[in-house]
């Protein structure tokens, strides 16, 4: 399975997150979402070279609508899940609040809904929603590319796509990390289920790790992949979470 | 006779302008909308439908080189510009089939842009050879009488017939 | 009424090729044949082998496309339809383009049902040849029924009555369930008493007045629940026709 971009759409119809991968290992460690989106590909419809912006915009335009499309035919309760071109697939997510996650894949992809929700409920949620340091809204995308949220993300989709394969899939050391990020969550205890959840992880990353590539992974328990600038901003954020206000909305 | 028109709700038919010229329920399973509401969706899922086409995730060849004179000549072929497309070899099309939690919509459209929409249920099989036969059925009826002005609605009795038949005594 | 002048133009027309028995078909063939080598218009194979150079039985089992059939008999309609006052008008016209052809079907379909082998090319058109025109009222309906439906349909038309009526004894209805002419057409709404049919009338009224009937042919819709574009075409023949009749009986002609 190749992913081939993903977008996060906040309930004002605003791009708030967009990432575009290759096939190929190359530039797709992009930090900042200009950087990657820039670099990685021309993309223009037939003879103009349209913006990526515009990219984004034709997207959330497309998803607007046949959402609209679907409700109107189906029901209220009724949801757009995918919808299949000869050349890609695009999986569509909801979430209660309007924010929408769509993720454009090759055609042999399964349904990505589950893993859209993971990215939501693991990722999102986790790493936007409840930084205190990232704002309520996000006009312009800021607080959502956040590193913890785009390394998370980076694994979560190497890890369902194997498409990506790192180098830094060798390194050890980082078992030790992976234990004190788990401390640190275990200590601001966040909830019971993540708890157990962290513990799971906790166990099947120490007992093997190539676990990880069959299973869709929460994002923090295991540091294998972060870089030393990483660790630090990592660290950051968790100790960040240990604050009074965070633990307030738990 | 069986009834085996069980998963097919509906079919509409929009011309290469965007506008509806058939709309027929054959089951319910989905909400009933004023001719207006179906006029608008058409011409909505038009405009999507170029849209979904137009969006293809391009794929750098050589050197991912965003130069602002890449332009490709050929929208479906792999242009020599520098990227290809995911399915190389197969034309790029539109959006063919959508899924949903209650419905699944199969797109067909053919090679003079008409676009025909069936709206089944997620687990009717062989959805492709119902809309190939719609497709022949509707060259054979429509395309064929006399009294059919091109791009305008169809109202042709033999269609309508030979679709509810062939529908009702699919097995 | 407008039988015999149309008649008339007809034959003017079709060099007077109509009647059957006679070498006057041959002759037409060859004097056809030197008239398309001298226009330019026609297109002649290298080998100098017309059209009308072709045996008439060499088609006999052919068969034509239906796709192709329906096309052109659309177009057919559509033309017809251009400038029309109103259904009558149309099937009026319609009909007008189905005569000359049940004209000159006649001709074939004599030529093909008195002889099979080749050599009847030369055979048949001596004076002797049995006369196999109808002269009876009943035999030419059983020509039009029979040989003439199998000729235009591959097969044989559906039902052929009389009417019971004391008031219109001239009247008989010749039945197709499902006529091949009106298979792809649907008519609008507005115009649901026309019966493209009528084309097909107007080839049974040719056939008629080749063979000396006067005659009214006309189509009409009678679907029923199996049949939905059942059509019964109503041949009305004239008050002289029906005269010569009463003689014919009287004298015991067959």
């Amino acid at each position: 399975m190749v992913v081939y971009s993903f977008y996060i759409f906040d309930r004002h119809a605003e791009c708030i997150y967009k990432r575009r991968w290759l096939p190929r290992p190359t530039s797709t460690v992009g930090k900042s979402r200009s950087d990657t989106v820039s670099g990685a590909a021309p993309t223009g419809l037939g003879q103009t070279v349209r913006s990526t912006d515009d990219d984004s915009k034709l997207v959330f335009g497309t998803v607007f609508s046949l959402r609209n499309m679907v409700r109107k035919l189906g029901g209220e309760d009724d949801n757009f899940v995918s919808f299949t071109t000869s050349q890609y697939k695009l999986h569509y997510y909801e979430t209660p609040t309007n924010t929408k996650f769509v993720m454009l894949t090759d055609l042999k992809s399964p349904s990505m809904r589950i893993a859209l929700q993971q990215i939501y409920i693991n990722l999102f949620v986790e790493y936007v929603v409840k930084n205190p340091l990232s704002p309520t809204e996000h006009p312009g995308g800021v607080g959502v590319n956040n590193e913890l949220f785009e390394e998370s993300l980076e694994q979560n989709l190497e890890v369902s796509s194997r498409e990506q394969v790192h180098v830094r899939k060798g390194e050890t050391a980082g078992s030790h990390r992976s234990g004190h990020i788990e401390a640190i969550i275990y200590k601001s205890g966040i909830s019971k289920a993540q708890e157990r959840h962290s513990c799971n992880r906790a166990h099947t990353a120490a007992d093997s790790p190539v676990v990880k590539h069959t299973v869709l992974r929460a994002p923090a328990c295991d540091g294998t992949f972060w870089r030393e600038k990483k660790i630090t901003g990592a660290q950051h954020r968790s100790q960040a979470r240990q604050g009074h206000p965070y633990r307030l909305f738990m | 006779m069986p009834d085996n028109t069980r998963g097919v709700f509906s079919l509409i038919i929009i011309n290469k302008a965007g506008g509806l010229i058939y709309q027929r329920e054959f089951q319910s399973g989905l909400r009933n909308l004023s001719t207006n509401d179906y006029l608008v969706l058409a011409g909505t899922f038009h405009g999507v439908h170029a849209i979904t086409r137009s969006i293809t995730p391009k794929i750098p060849i050589s050197q991912p080189a965003p130069s602002p004179a890449t332009s490709s000549t050929g929208i479906t072929a792999p242009a020599a510009s520098g990227y290809s497309y995911p399915n190389p070899g197969v034309p790029v099309s539109g959006l063919d089939y959508l899924e949903t939690d209650k419905f699944r919509m199969t797109c067909f459209q053919t090679l003079t842009g008409t676009k025909f929409l069936l709206f089944t249920d997620p687990l009717t099989g062989s959805v492709d050879t119902i809309i190939q036969k719609i497709y022949e059925l509707y060259a054979d009826y429509v395309m064929k009488n006399p009294f059919y002005q091109i791009e305008m609605p169809v109202r042709c009795e033999a269609f309508d017939r030979h679709l509810g038949a062939w529908l009702r005594g699919r097995t | 009424m407008a039988a015999p002048p149309r008649h008339a133009t007809m034959q003017s027309i079709s060099n007077g090729g109509i009647a059957p028995g006679t070498d006057r078909p041959q002759a037409q063939q060859t004097q056809q044949a030197q008239l398309s080598q001298q226009s330019p218009g026609l297109r002649v194979p290298s080998n100098r082998k017309t059209i009308y150079d072709r045996h008439l039985n060499r088609s006999r089992n052919a068969e034509l496309s239906r796709a192709s059939f329906a096309f052109l008999f659309g177009e057919m309609v559509t033309y017809a339809q251009r400038r029309v006052t109103g259904i009558q008008d149309l099937e009026k016209r319609l009909n007008e383009q189905g005569y000359p052809l049940g004209l000159r079907l006649l001709d074939l379909l004599f030529y093909r049902s008195t002889s099979t082998s080749s050599s009847a090319l030369s055979s048949s058109s001596t004076s002797s040849s049995p006369p196999n025109r109808p002269l009876r009222i009943i035999t030419l309906l059983h020509l039009i029924h029979g040989p003439l439906w199998r000729l235009l349909f591959g097969r044989a038309a559906d039902a052929l009555e009389h009417s019971v009526s004391p008031d219109t004894p001239n009247e008989y209805m010749i039945t197709d369930n499902d006529p091949m002419v009106n298979t792809y057409i649907s008519a609008p709404r507005d115009m649901s008493m026309l019966n493209c049919a009528a084309y097909v009338a107007g080839i049974i009224e040719g056939v008629c007045d080749g063979c000396g009937f006067e005659t009214k042919v006309s189509a009409h819709n009678q679907p029923t629940e199996l049949w939905p574009s059942r059509t019964v075409f109503l041949v009305r023949f004239g008050d002289p026709v029906m005269e010569r009749e009463k003689v014919l009986e009287r004298a015991g002609v067959k």
